[in-house]
């Protein structure tokens, strides 16, 4: 397996340093653990990972649990980061901070693909490997104890982050640094009002990769971030992965189309602001409702709990989910782009 | 409608109204069918054709009322109908269009063209577009399709008999001419002349434009696009020629002001909680002044002495005016205690709907709902199914974008929706300790479908669509049109409902009185006794509920329980299984397991949830 030699440096590394005493910061990381706990809103994560790793240990009880814990929670995130990421078959994942039900590694494992699961307590391993093998899924992933931040993570098609990886921020970066043309990073971070609670730390991300994100459930949202546009022609996963929007590379006419009108999308503009559409997404509604090409729109509003935006075009008023928004480019780019969501009051 | 008309329709000429939605179709569709006579339901596979017989001068024939389309995509089911019909049997299309949207509705009526089926326009609401400073060239249209136009404004009637003139002359024109060469004239012919027309009479140029335009050759080979609809409408929609500054009304600012969260939230919090203190206030003052003084003081008196004058004390005088006795349960439950809500459900209902402000609603919720794995246009089912179970079922099929979503809508609907009958029945038992308990046991039923929601969306495979939703400007609701449905929903409750409820109710008391309730009753025994805490002859509801869903509430009446017993009673009732009706709708509209599956789900949920709510009041 590709991964072999990857898992295994890292284990020797682990081995040597590792200590597994403490509880809330199972899958902390050597050396800036002390730091991230003298910080109050890691100490949250700390809490909320020790509190959901009890929770999760509860599979090793009852593997019905587990399995509607895992329905409740984790196939919808999986499945829209799948959405985004889009790898292909025969694609192999890396999985870092798998936690004692690894539920991520499950859902894609299930889906087909190879899956290298890696987390740093030894103790969570041991619960994952039980986890796996009552369901049958040990020749699809691999279970190991390993240190995220200094795994080797080339050789991976997709490099997959667990919530509550810590420090998130400087495994992102590092992660992010490191991909390689055709490597995609999928990881996860707080949203919204759990930003106030969990750390926020979004690290910049270099021009050469490309990102989406996809809101989630619980305050969370995924980043798919993929890299070095420039190299997209050798990546068979060209025609979906969001970084290629500037290559023509892709021989599905509409992506084509889509490519050729990159620009600012309707989601970009602020509430009251004008623009006029340029290519709209293939939608049966669309056009009959007055969004087509040519066409004046005016952002009226955004909806809350993350709702709809509202639009008017040819004094019609127009609900549009926000993706389908993010994929309606516009002429010009709007003054002032400042704020990419627009919600007013809540 | 009668089965020997439906053989009379095959020879009649059959005319389909095709045009987007919400243009007014139906309104013209009952105007031109002559109120709502004669007006049949029957379900295709999908949604439902609506159909009765219209005259058009001469010629009868049967009027099909399409579902509202945007386009011939034939992406969606209601788009499909509306291609089976021009494909079908259909002798004219009259195509609505809206005047406010031209554009958009000129396309479909480019794409209606395709077919080859005589064509007469109507384009309403042309009050709305004059309401905007602008006017329409009817005439302009009618030479360039080579085609009828005629203006409308449906909400009042304007327009009406040159539509019916222009039909008429078309029909008796296509018997022995060509599909559409012919109409050009005939259309002129009706514009020039028409009296009643709008915009014809102050407007002479529009005439001589219309005769110096030549009709375009080329119309046929341009196929519907939307460069040629554009084209048309720039044409068709001029700006007053002296344009009035066009001042925002409150209605318009409303308009925008409602759909943002703020204050577009707060206010449809205050709205909701507005319908159901209207629903709950009304209704109780139409059955404490009105109906229970109607009942108690005049009519019941004289049935018991005229049964008593009759009768021997005994069974027979039992089944009649006793604990069950149909002659007073049977007038006293469906038409004192129900009968009200319908009437404040469907008023409060109908403000709701013909405002416009449903849409609006579904899209302040779509956010929340999106984390049920539904879409906010949802909320109108749900809404229906306030009213009854069936039609919010059936609604389904039309604001749901996926069978997820409607198994979902389904589910919850009949699980924790109580219909408004039940409704009546909550509030007949629970008011008269304290309103409290109805608000309380409608915050279980919200609480629960929240719940239902999140857990069905994990638990079912399916996609959501994204949402794309037109929202309409909101009027002020006409009186007529209120009037006239909660008219009819209240005969329909009074021919379907109530009657059905009043046999259930002779059969119960018959059953009551031979004993038989009683010995089915000893089964539930344990469970109702032990686990709910509910006397022993609570179960013999449970037995009834299974025919009409306010039967499992209505008898508790008569217990006098204690106010835990009552909630309890009512969270039962509220879970319990939905009547036979809604299982055969349920039936028809999925499958049989389906069926089984509510079954299952809502006597598990209802005992369970029930029995909770009971052991925790023994605790406390």
């Amino acid at each position: 397996m590709l991964a072999s030699q990857a898992y295994e440096g890292g284990q020797k590394q682990e081995t040597g340093e590792r200590p597994t005493e403490q509880v809330g910061g199972k899958r902390s990381h050597d050396g800036r653990l002390e730091a991230e706990e003298s910080d109050p809103p890691s100490r949250t994560l700390s809490t909320s990972n020790a509190i959901l790793q009890r929770f999760e240990r509860l599979d090793g009880v009852s593997q019905t649990f587990g399995d509607l814990y895992s329905r409740l929670f984790y196939e919808h995130v999986v499945e829209r980061e799948l959405g985004i990421a889009d790898p292909d078959e025969q694609a192999t994942v890396l999985q870092i901070g798998c936690g004692p039900l690894p539920m991520t590694a499950i859902t894609l494992a299930e889906r087909g693909y190879d899956v290298v699961a890696v987390d740093i307590d030894p103790d969570a391993v041991g619960a994952a490997r039980d986890a796996i093998s009552e369901r049958e899924l040990t020749d699809k992933i691999d279970i190991v104890v390993s240190d995220g931040c200094t795994i080797d993570t080339s050789g991976f098609d997709v490099i997959w982050l667990a919530f509550h990886v810590a420090p998130r921020s400087e495994l992102v970066d590092s992660t992010v640094s490191s991909l390689e043309p055709d490597q995609t990073l999928v990881y996860r971070r707080p949203r919204s009002w759990a930003r106030a609670i969990f750390p926020s730390d979004s690290p910049p991300i270099p021009d050469d990769v490309s990102l989406e994100t996809v809101t989630q459930r619980f305050g969370k949202e995924s980043v798919v971030v993929c890299h070095d546009p420039g190299n997209c022609a050798d990546c068979d996963d060209a025609a979906d992965c969001p970084a290629s929007d500037e290559t023509p590379a892709r021989t599905d006419s509409e992506l084509v189309a889509d490519a050729e009108s990159a620009g600012p999308t309707l989601d970009s503009l602020q509430i009251g602001e004008r623009a006029t559409i340029r290519t709209v997404p293939d939608h049966d509604l669309l056009p009959s409702l007055g969004v087509r090409p040519g066409k004046d729109v005016r952002l009226e509003t955004g909806q809350a709990f993350n709702g709809p935006l509202v639009v008017t075009v040819d004094e019609r008023t127009v609900a549009l989910d926000r993706t389908l928004a993010g994929r309606i480019r516009l002429e010009s780019t709007p003054q002032g782009r400042t704020e990419p969501t627009p919600t007013d009051g809540f | 409608m009668s089965n020997d008309s439906t053989d009379a329709d095959a020879e009649r000429p059959r005319v389909a109204l095709i045009g987007p939605p919400n243009v007014g179709k139906s309104v013209l569709f009952n105007a031109l069918t002559g109120l709502d006579a004669g007006v049949a339901n029957y379900s295709g596979t999908t949604v439902e054709y609506k159909r009765g017989s219209a005259r058009f001068r001469d010629h009868e024939t049967t009027l099909v009322d399409v579902p509202g389309t945007y386009s011939l995509a034939a992406t969606n089911e209601a788009e499909q109908l509306a291609v089976d019909m021009l494909e079908g049997e259909c002798d004219l299309v009259i195509c609505v269009l809206d005047a406010v949207n031209l554009e958009n509705s000129l396309h479909l009526l480019l794409e209606v063209l395709e077919y080859d089926i005589p064509v007469v326009v109507a384009i309403n609401r042309v009050d709305l577009l004059e309401k905007e400073g602008k006017r329409l060239r009817p005439n302009y249209l009618a030479s360039a399709l080579g085609l009828p136009v005629v203006p409308t404004i449906a909400t009042i009637g304007k327009g009406f008999d040159d539509l019916v003139a222009a039909t008429a002359a078309t029909l008796a024109d296509s018997s022995h001419a060509g599909p559409r060469q012919h109409v050009a004239g005939a259309g002129l012919a009706e514009e020039s002349d028409g009296d009643e027309n709008p915009t014809a009479g102050e407007e002479p140029d529009g005439v001589r434009e219309a005769e110096t335009i030549p009709p375009l050759e080329s119309r046929v080979d341009d196929g519907p696009s939307w460069e040629r609809a554009g084209e048309l409408c720039t044409e068709v929609v001029v700006e007053d020629d002296e344009p009035t500054a066009h001042e925002p009304g409150y209605l318009e600012r409303w308009s925008d002001h409602l759909v943002k969260p703020w204050p577009g939230l707060p206010v449809a919090g205050l709205v909701l909680v507005g319908t159901f203190a209207l629903v709950v206030g009304v209704g109780m003052g139409i059955r404490q002044y009105l109906m229970i003084p109607f009942f108690e003081g005049l009519v019941f008196p004289q049935i018991e002495s005229a049964v008593q004058a009759v009768t021997a004390p005994g069974f027979y005088r039992d089944v009649l005016i006793g604990d069950y006795g149909f002659l007073i349960k049977g007038l006293e439950w469906p038409f004192a205690l129900v009968l009200p809500y319908v009437v404040s459900f469907y008023f409060a209902l109908s403000l709701l709907e013909d405002s416009g402000y449903l849409p609006r609603l579904a899209v302040l919720l779509d956010g929340l709902f999106e984390r049920m794995g539904l879409a906010g246009s949802n909320v109108v089912p749900l809404l229906l199914g306030y009213g009854c179970a069936i039609p919010g079922i059936t609604a389904t099929r039309a604001t749901s974008n996926s069978e997820k979503q409607r198994l979902t809508m389904m589910l919850m609907i009949t699980l924790a929706v109580p219909c408004v009958a039940q409704t009546g029945a909550f509030i007949a038992l629970l008011a008269e300790a304290t309103v409290l308990l109805v608000v309380a046991v409608f915050v279980v039923s919200f609480a629960a479908l929240g719940l239902a929601g999140l857990v069905l969306d994990a638990t079912l495979e399916g996609t959501r669509q994204p949402t794309v939703a037109d929202v309409p400007p909101l009027l002020m609701p006409p009186v007529r049109q209120t009037y006239r449905k909660v008219w009819m929903r209240l005969k329909q409750f009074v021919s379907g409902g109530a009657l059905h409820m009043v046999y259930a109710i002779g059969f119960a008391s018959v059953l009551y009185e031979l004993g038989v309730l009683e010995v089915a009753s000893q089964y539930l025994e344990p469970l109702v006794v032990g686990w709910l805490n509910l006397p022993a002859e609570a179960s013999t509801p449970l037995i009834l509920g299974i025919v009409r869903r306010e039967l499992t509430v209505l008898p508790l009446l008569e217990m006098d329980l204690a106010m835990g017993q009552l909630f309890v009673g009512a969270v039962v009732g509220l879970f319990y299984v939905p009547c036979i009706a809604v299982f055969a709708t349920v039936a028809q509209e999925f499958s049989l397991r389906a069926a089984g599956l509510v079954l299952v789900m809502t006597m598990a949920v209802s005992f369970f949830v029930g029995g909770l709510f009971a052991q925790l009041f023994v605790v406390f």
